[in-house]
């Protein structure tokens, strides 16, 4: 290859890197079974986490309910809700969402395939064994690692070999310009494992001693949601939000800054969970000073997103995937800003042990993390079953069940939270009365996971029917609405 | 974006492919894509960069303001702060006894007991101790050297001899040796005066540098200070001092 000239090397976008449809459909085909295999467990696990969820949530206002079951109590429930939704739904989503866009961005078909259908079954049985080991009692109390020391290692090995398959294709991917896409996937494929070797070995294999127990338990915890999710939600949204819309992202300059300063601030983040805690000040300090310095990566995102969109909003009107992604791109911005704002100790002294937590959670996972990877399924699976979706108005309630159940679940959650930390604050209130505040709030909470449910069981139906190429053959995309230039 | 862009169809090299596309299949949605993304060259906007600026400047100074010399021992100086933003009660200074209790609990009850009442023949009594109220030559400052230099050989406690070793505990703070004695001078019937954290900072320059426990004999050697509990009898109706007096 020619030395660049110094021109084209800031600018990169100078060089060739098109694909044309044929080098397009064989990427596709190498992808289509890990995705589907990933896409559709994940899916499975939605439902089911989804429940124990629900579960859990009308426990929280009738105690008693299935109370004379060990296995469905809620300090089990709840972890394994949890667990279901966090490594059954979330991370298999991450993968395939991941694997398919890795593909596309390198340029050549998937290698190994063999590799990723051995890690998708892997992981799998490592959230089935964990799971049940949840609900037998032999959970953890560490908090996003409650999966028994049993399971955790049939994980890791399932996920080594998806670090190593990342790896090869990004060694032997066309040159070329490297998309912003693909510096957030590769990085997520290896901060993850990083993540979750280092925390299994200094908490369940070789524990450390005391307060630094709490202090690796948040870093980890954090860091799944923000080097790992959110990442490939933000891949996901910088590759489908260009191509949908068809005009080039906003500006590399700002994709750059935005990227190197997720990298820098978000590993320190996690210590904020414990303000006030056995911590020396400095540690918390410096957690304190990340969260907020968050902004940096969140407002940059944002602004190099919504220039992207800027005249093009007519066409969330139309594409499913572009409306999924949007919303939750926009769910993102707010939720890293709320996150940075509970950061701040004196909001965080009122917010910290409330359902606020809960919602601020709800938020980064569902608005944000799921609604991206419904609207990246939506783009990617007809491509690899060669089918259309087959109803447009089912996506439609699949979109405003998801959209309305969550932000009636978050809105919930966040008014109960912030009245019972005032209530726990206040002196003069009892511990009871910090409760009552927060039961109302709960019962919404409970039936938002209905609204949310109702969503999911249409997304999964609608899944099935592709998978089974049910229905008559469609001609051209389901668009929610009537475009002038169907690309969906 | 139609089919016309799509080259005439000729079959791939599928040696190295575990999965083979048939050309003619390409479904529609594939062909009907847009190219793939590209980035766009817009400049960082200038105020961003500004803002972003005046971000880092205040990280710098919230984390000097905050991270107590980054001492591995310094925990949350703002926490106080904090608390006393809410009410009046966590702005209230913290009661020396509450404090002297936990102390006691933590770091006393080991030897002298929760009673106060020691063990009989090992460990002395606080419970109406001439050392701990004052007596006849015993003075406060005797009892805050004991705490920080720790006290050996026989002594004498109400009327009973003990031979044993009482540790230093310098290593605790003004005002937690204060809010210990504080507590044992007014707990199980002791009626004293408190400690203030400043006395026990006077007792403690005055003697710095010493290492070894004092003795009996030391002790009686030096005269009970004007500040001392000579003049304050024992409130407990506990039998007086047997000790003669030096």
């Amino acid at each position: 290859m020619n030395q660049p000239s110094l021109l084209s090397s800031l600018h990169p976008a100078t060089e060739p890197d098109t694909l044309d449809s044929t080098d397009r459909a064989k990427i596709d085909a190498s992808t289509r079974l890990p995705v589907l295999l990933f896409f559709g467990s994940a899916i499975f696990w939605l439902l089911l986490g989804s429940f124990l969820g629900l579960l859990s949530a009308w426990k929280m206002t009738n105690p008693w309910l299935l109370d004379s079951m060990g296995w469905l109590t809620f300090g089990r429930l709840r972890p394994a809700h949890l667990n279901a939704v966090a490594y059954g739904w979330a991370a298999p989503a991450a993968i395939g969402v991941g694997l398919w866009l890795t593909a596309r961005l390198c340029r050549i078909p998937l290698l190994h395939s063999k590799l990723l259908v051995s890690a998708a079954i892997i992981w799998n049985l490592g959230i089935l064994v964990g799971i049940c080991g949840i609900l037998i009692g032999d959970g953890r109390s560490i908090e996003w690692l409650e999966f028994p020391a049993y399971s955790t290692p049939i994980l890791f090995v399932s996920y080594a070999l998806i670090g190593i398959w990342t790896i090869i294709m990004f060694r032997f991917r066309k040159p070329g310009h490297i998309y912003v896409s693909q510096w957030y996937l590769f990085a997520a494929f290896l901060w993850f494992p990083w993540l979750y070797a280092t925390a299994n070995i200094l908490l369940v294999w070789q524990p450390v001693q005391g307060p630094a127990q709490g202090a690796i338990n948040w870093w980890y915890a954090h860091n799944v949601l923000g080097l790992w999710f959110t990442p490939i939600g933000l891949a996901s949204a910088y590759y489908f939000i260009p191509k949908v819309i068809g005009r080039p992202i906003h500006s590399y300059y700002l994709s750059i800054l935005g990227f190197w300063s997720l990298a820098l601030f978000y590993s320190w983040n996690g210590l904020h969970h414990l303000i006030g805690g056995p911590f020396p000040a400095w540690l918390i300090s410096a957690s304190v000073v990340a969260s907020l310095m968050m902004f940096i990566p969140v407002i940059t995102t944002a602004i190099n997103h919504h220039m992207t969109m800027q005249g093009h909003f007519e066409a969330l009107k139309w594409s499913p995937t572009l409306r999924f992604t949007v919303f939750g791109a926009v769910a993102y911005t707010v939720v890293s800003l709320q996150g940075s704002s509970m950061a701040i100790p004196s909001l965080n002294t009122i917010t910290h042990f409330t359902d606020y937590t809960i919602g601020h959670a709800h938020l980064g996972l569902y608005a944000f993390f799921t609604m991206m990877m419904f609207g990246a399924m939506y783009y990617i699976v007809p491509r690899l079953v060669g089918w259309e979706w087959p109803s447009a108005s089912m996506i439609r309630w699949h979109f405003w069940l998801s959209a309305v159940g969550i932000i009636l679940m978050v809105s919930a959650l966040t008014l109960g939270g912030l009245l019972q930390g005032l209530a726990l604050y206040d002196v003069k209130s009892t511990f009871r009365s910090s409760l009552e505040f927060a039961t109302p709030f709960r019962y919404l909470r409970g039936v938002s996971g209905f609204v949310l449910m109702a969503g999911q069981i249409i997304f999964a139906i609608l899944f099935i029917q592709m998978l089974l190429k049910l229905g008559t053959p469609k001609k051209g995309p389901a668009l929610l609405g009537k475009p002038d230039d169907a690309t969906v | 974006m139609s089919a016309s862009n799509i080259p005439p169809q000729e079959p791939f090299n599928e040696s190295d492919q575990e999965n083979e596309v048939n050309v003619v299949g390409i479904h529609e949605s594939i062909l009907r894509e847009r190219e793939e993304p590209k980035d766009g060259y817009e400049p960082i906007p200038l105020w961003l960069i500004a803002v972003f600026f005046a971000l880092i400047f205040w990280a710098g100074i919230y984390l000097a303001m905050n991270s107590g010399g980054f001492q591995k021992d310094v925990f949350n100086p703002e926490m106080v702060a904090w608390a006393g933003g809410g009410s009046a009660v966590a702005a209230a200074p913290p009661d020396p006894k509450v404090i002297g209790k936990r102390l006691y609990t933590q770091n006393c009850v080991v030897c002298h007991q929760t009673t106060g009442l020691g063990v009989a023949g090992q460990f002395p009594p606080l419970v109406g101790s001439e050392w701990v109220v004052g007596g006849d030559w015993v003075g406060d400052n005797h009892l805050v050297k004991i705490l920080l230099h720790g006290l050996q050989g026989a002594v004498q406690v109400k009327g009973a001899t003990y031979n044993n070793a009482m540790p230093p505990w310098q290593q605790l703070k003004d005002d937690q040796i204060a809010a210990i004695l504080t507590y044992i001078r007014s707990e199980w019937g002791n009626a004293a005066s408190p400690i203030t954290p400043e006395y026990v900072k006077s007792v403690r320059d005055a003697a710095v540098g010493r290492t070894e426990p004092w003795s009996q004999k030391e002790l009686k050697a030096i005269p009970a200070e004007a500040a001392g509990a000579s003049a304050q009898p024992p409130a407990t109706p506990a039998a007086p001092p047997a000790n003669p007096a030096a």
